[in-house]
């Protein structure tokens, strides 16, 4: 796919985004997804379609092959998915009496077919697709605003919060509480990439006071700690986290000690896939980043990019408009995604 | 049909067939009673339906299979009268039920292989497996996984009082998988070997829990002590509106066979054929309809019953 001459707009727009990836320019989750809505919205406008139907296909096949590049950006897939859902929602006409969902029991059984018109033509389908990725767009970019309204009920006069690295979304939460309330933050500084240091800087300048540790010290620490707060890279259906690596050690402190864990995310983070726990490692970034440089022959070193955290340590999620535990986040994803109904692919 | 007919064909498609489902052959056998009677209105038809229900829960077969299979269709009549429409009569309406029925049927019997292909990416190879008994849906899950993933090692549990476990080694073997056939007891001591428990059910019940051979809950409880996850592998049609709380909850005919109910007095002497294992053992449930959390079932069973 890369070494296609990149001939129409869409695959320029493509390849920058692709480079920007690689080259870990786009910093934050709400920018990874501004960029790939404007992505989508590039391919919508330039490719050939007359019906939903056609532009369905079209998206699908892009679905498939984008992600054989980029496995690990489960936040961009989201979003090419719940395109396809809005897509699949207009133009849908299902007979009478089954109105409700096809993905049901009682529809998979009984139905042979379900009755799709997807025959909406372009001219009707794509002032709703643009207004639908407009409303995408300003729910990506009002995310953090809106979840920072949230943190007053969960933060109290004089409490001790624990965090850890750098997540935009929880800066934003806590930043939000300090014009409201006088409170500790105790930060871990997130090992290798130091990202602590960076918001700690950031809090203390909010007026907060802020306490540096190193991740060795966490449990150490915890145990004084009246809440955990943290963000997370994406959130797989069961209700685990795909976070960065220290999260997993640092829940299972946290549960050690019964303090509750509370997730910040906006609504876009939230997968429809599982996360199958083999004993593969997950994807490694550079290990440059942990050792630089002196190569030595029987040295390994890695550096995941991600931890899998188990639902059981999650207490609660903070959504931009909802707070749900994580034994509810299938319903969310019921809502916002569609059942795929092919034979080679369930979600 | 009679009773004894009944009885007969129901026999006659689990004999035909050895690999189907107790809940799909019931399901064939209620398709090939309604094609025959006649039937002058709905109520009439719902009526007999039931009865023929009754009668193939008292064969010996998992009751509680039957039963979830049959109230499924018995649910699909009652709609399917509405769609036909009151004023087209009940040859019609008749035809559209045999129809549909099929459908399902088709269905049904494709689950068992997109059950594979949902699980298939969960069994990946050199992995140490737990299984309990003989269940026809791990068994195809094993295979596919056998054969796309790599090679792995499975711990079969003998499961009295039948043995199954047995049965299921032999086939193990025809797949050219390692297999460990170990005691029921010896669960708690070999649980420490294994990466994952993977098992079939009877049925799904509304709180996410599952109804299958006695010797599961057992499992379930150990894997949770061990942090160690419990799939469980069923088919979107045993999910049953019923919500037991314990094992106490769960009556009489599913528990014993009915041949057992019949002739002894004192049930309490009896060894159980099935438990109830609670769904907070249970971490993710595969069915044809996708995968999903315990939690996650009751909502679906509503839907259906909404």
């Amino acid at each position: 796919m890369l070494t296609r001459i990149a001939k129409t707009d869409y695959e320029q727009e493509l390849r920058k985004f692709l480079n920007e990836l690689k080259n870990r320019e786009l910093n934050s989750s709400t920018q990874i997804g501004l960029a790939a809505v404007r992505l989508i919205k590039k391919l919508i406008g330039e490719s050939k379609w007359t019906t939903a139907g056609e532009l369905l296909e079209i998206l699908k096949k892009e679905e498939k092959s984008l992600f054989e590049c980029i496995p690990n950006e489960t936040n961009v897939r989201n979003i090419w998915k719940r395109v396809i859902k809005i897509i699949k929602d207009e133009s849908v006409v299902i007979e009478q009496r089954n109105q409700t969902q096809i993905d049901s029991l009682q529809g998979n059984l009984f139905q042979s077919n379900i009755c799709q018109n997807l025959s909406l033509s372009h001219n009707e389908l794509k002032p709703i697709m643009i207004e639908a990725l407009s409303e995408i767009i300003i729910e990506l970019e009002s995310a953090v605003a809106s979840i920072a309204s949230q943190s007053v009920e969960h933060i109290y006069e004089n409490e001790v919060i624990f965090t850890m690295g750098k997540s935009q979304t929880v800066e934003a939460f806590l930043k939000y509480a300090a014009r409201k309330r006088r409170f500790h933050v105790i930060v871990a500084e997130n090992a290798p990439y130091l990202d602590g240091h960076e918001i700690s800087s950031n809090l203390q300048k909010a007026g907060l006071d802020v306490t540096l540790i190193t991740d060795s010290a966490i449990f150490t620490i915890i145990s004084r700690v009246n809440t955990v707060i943290v963000g997370t890279k994406s959130i797989f259906a069961n209700g685990g986290l795909k976070a960065h690596t220290g999260t997993h050690s640092l829940a299972l402190a946290a549960k050690h000690h019964n303090i509750p864990l509370i997730v910040c995310s906006s609504l876009l983070k939230l997968s429809p896939e599982y996360f199958a726990n083999t004993n593969n490692l997950p994807e490694l970034l550079p290990c440059d980043d942990v050792l630089s440089s002196n190569f030595q022959p029987n040295l390994t070193v890695l550096n995941p990019s991600f931890d899998y955290v188990p639902p059981e340590l999650v207490n609660l999620f903070i959504f931009n408009t909802t707070k749900t535990a994580p034994s509810y986040v299938y319903r969310l994803i019921r809502e916002m995604y569609a059942i795929e109904e092919d034979e080679d692919e369930f979600f | 049909m009679n009773v004894t007919e009944l009885t007969a064909f129901f026999n006659e498609v689990i004999k035909k067939d050895s690999n189907i489902s107790p809940a799909v052959a019931a399901i064939k056998t209620l398709l090939e009673y309604i094609r025959l009677q006649s039937f002058s209105t709905v109520v009439e038809l719902r009526e007999s339906v039931i009865n023929a229900i009754d009668v193939l829960t008292r064969t010996d077969s998992s009751a509680i299979s039957v039963r979830s299979g049959c109230e499924m269709l018995l649910r699909f009549i009652t709609l399917t009268a509405l769609d036909a429409g009151l004023d087209s009569g009940m040859e019609k309406c008749k035809e559209i039920l045999l129809k549909n029925g099929q459908v399902f049927l088709s269905k049904a019997s494709k689950a068992r292989s997109r059950i594979a292909r949902v699980a298939c990416p969960w069994i990946p190879s050199g992995s140490n497996i737990l299984v309990h008994s003989k269940s026809r849906v791990v068994l195809e899950i094993l295979k596919e996984a056998c054969v796309k993933n790599g090679t792995f090692h499975v711990y079969v549990c003998e499961s009295s009082p039948d043995n199954s476990g047995l049965s299921m080694m032999e086939e193990l073997n025809k797949l050219g998988i390692k297999v460990t056939l170990i005691l029921d007891a010896a669960v708690g001591a070999v649980m420490e070997k294994v990466d994952f428990v993977l098992l079939g059910a009877e049925a799904v019940v509304e709180s996410g829990g599952i109804i299958n051979k006695i010797g599961t809950s057992t499992i379930g409880l150990c894997a949770k002590m061990l942090n160690k996850p419990v799939y469980v592998a069923v088919e979107s049609f045993k999910f049953v509106r019923f919500y037991p709380l314990n094992n106490r909850d769960i009556p009489n005919e599913f528990k014993y066979k009915y041949s057992t109910i019949s002739s002894v007095k004192d049930l309490e002497n009896e060894h159980p054929l099935i438990d109830y294992t609670q769904p907070s053992l249970l971490t993710l449930l595969f069915t044809d309809i996708g995968i999903f959390t315990p939690s996650a079932v009751s909502d679906e069973l509503v839907k259906l019953y909404l």
